[in-house]
């Protein structure tokens, strides 16, 4: 499924592919993550094989009729403030689609699934 | 005691000032804040952030660096807001690791504690970004360790420290292309400049400046508009049209009639508009407004003087320039015929 812009030209269809992208994207670079979780062990462990820089990893889009829902799952650094990187997690991604393509999300859902301790 | 070594009263002392300064330069701090999110917060954020600190060490009411710093390093942790604020907190958790034995610091001691700090700090981020915070840390820590055998005492050692963190913090718009298109420094680098100068005033016994690096008010100027650019999807949306910049210079004449208020002034330039920027000096005020009547605001100003570099720009055709130049695919018919897309889902 794919989220459709009409105006007087024609339409802009833009994948679910992209939103999770930019999501992963403004997520990663976020402070206090230092991984995020495969939720698609098969798909993501193909990309890592490959090496390619992969922004979809633990980044599910849910969604119909205009109303996404995002859920994130991620990993974050031992010692940090977990539940104020997951709201920085938030705001971040949430700017981020809303700048890029113009999208405003209906919930964005961060689970933590690990915090990584290194010493 | 030696000029190269670090008592624990000292070490409370920096911390306190370090916090004092940086509450009293929030306000400007937030008005820098483009990136990652223009909201406006940091200054906020890393003001809370490093009060909850304060308040553990003065808690705490030890002598001993390591307890001090241990105390610290945990109040900026329960209290760490915003991205800049869980930063400052985890600069200061590898600092207080590194020292934590240290009943006192020697400079080679302090030196190593900042780098920890850094290095603690870069664990926890995947892809850290460059031009922010973490890169003033970074080249500040660098500079201390490089220094300390080359400088005789604490002071000097932490005006090295210091002077790079500006530097480095003037270098961030070449990193961080956002800020460059603003023409503002890094807020949270700003934001650690800040603490730093506090840490330097109290180590030397001085009064802070208030106004120890103040932006211009260009720099202000740009961050309002850029801020603005974000809020507003739609060029209808706009409620004060004019961007309005002018200075008032002021005239004896004038002055005795009407004596010049500048927290007044600002009051009542409030009222009609917003984005509103006041500096004066002894002889000039200068404004910047969004206005819908620019007219009435220049009016209220010449009551104190005569007006000098007027600016006036319609900011709903530039808005509407601006949001033209949004979709990817827009051709030059587009760019005329329909100012706002309607996203339709």
């Amino acid at each position: 499924m794919s989220i459709e812009v009409r105006n007087e030209y024609g339409t802009v269809s833009i994948s679910k592919e992209v939103i999770t992208t930019i999501a992963g994207g403004a997520a990663v670079e976020c402070y206090g993550i230092v991984g995020m979780a495969s939720r698609k062990q098969l798909k993501d462990g193909l990309s890592e094989i490959l090496g390619k820089e992969n922004f979809s990893k633990g980044v599910v889009v849910r969604g119909e009729d205009g109303d996404i829902d995002i859920d994130m799952y991620i990993i974050v650094g031992y010692g940090t403030k977990v539940s104020e990187v997951a709201h920085n997690v938030q705001n971040q991604v949430k700017y981020s689609l809303k700048k890029m393509i113009g999208l405003d999300v209906n919930t964005i859902n961060i689970y933590i699934h690990g915090v990584r301790v290194t010493s | 005691m030696s000029n190269r070594t670090l008592n624990g009263e000292q070490f409370a002392q920096m911390i306190l000032l370090g916090a004092h300064h940086l509450s009293n330069q929030a306000n400007m701090i937030d008005s820098l804040n483009v990136f990652p999110v223009p909201d406006g917060d940091t200054g906020t954020n890393m003001n809370l952030t490093m009060t909850s600190g304060a308040k553990e060490v003065e808690q705490l009411n030890s002598k001993h660096v390591g307890e001090i710093s241990n105390a610290f390093a945990k109040g900026l942790l329960m209290g760490a807001r915003g991205n800049s604020g869980v930063i400052l907190s985890q600069l200061f958790r590898g600092f207080s690791k590194s020292v934590q034995d240290k009943e006192t610091l020697e400079l080679q001691d302090l030196a190593d504690a900042l780098q920890s700090g850094v290095d603690t700090a870069y664990k926890a981020v995947m892809k850290p970004v460059e031009g922010t915070v973490l890169t003033v840390s970074k080249d500040a820590a660098k500079a201390g360790v490089e220094a300390v055998n080359s400088v005789e005492t604490v002071i000097d050692w932490f005006d090295i420290v210091l002077k790079e963190a500006k530097a480095s913090l003037n270098r961030t718009p070449d990193l961080l292309p956002v800020l460059k298109e603003v023409g503002v420094v890094d807020s949270g680098g700003q934001g650690l400049v800040t603490v730093y100068e506090g840490f330097l005033a109290s180590l030397k016994g001085e009064e802070l400046p208030e106004h120890a690096s103040q932006p211009s008010l260009d720099e202000l100027v740009n961050a309002e508009h850029h801020k603005m650019h974000q809020d507003f999807m739609e060029t209808e949306e706009i409620e004060f049209g004019y961007c309005t910049e002018f200075m008032v210079k002021f005239e004896e004449e004038k002055l005795a009639k009407n004596s010049f208020d500048e927290q007044q002034y600002r009051e009542e330039l409030s009222e009609h508009g917003d984005s509103l920027l006041v500096v004066a000096d002894d002889e000039v005020v200068k404004v910047h407004i969004h206005a819908e009547y620019p007219g009435e605001v220049m009016s209220i100003g010449q009551r104190y003087g005569s007006l000098i570099n007027i600016k006036i720009e319609n900011m709903r055709e530039q808005h509407s320039a601006i949001v033209d130049e949004k979709p990817v695919n827009t051709n030059a018919e587009l760019k005329k015929k329909n100012h706002v897309q309607k996203w339709l889902l």
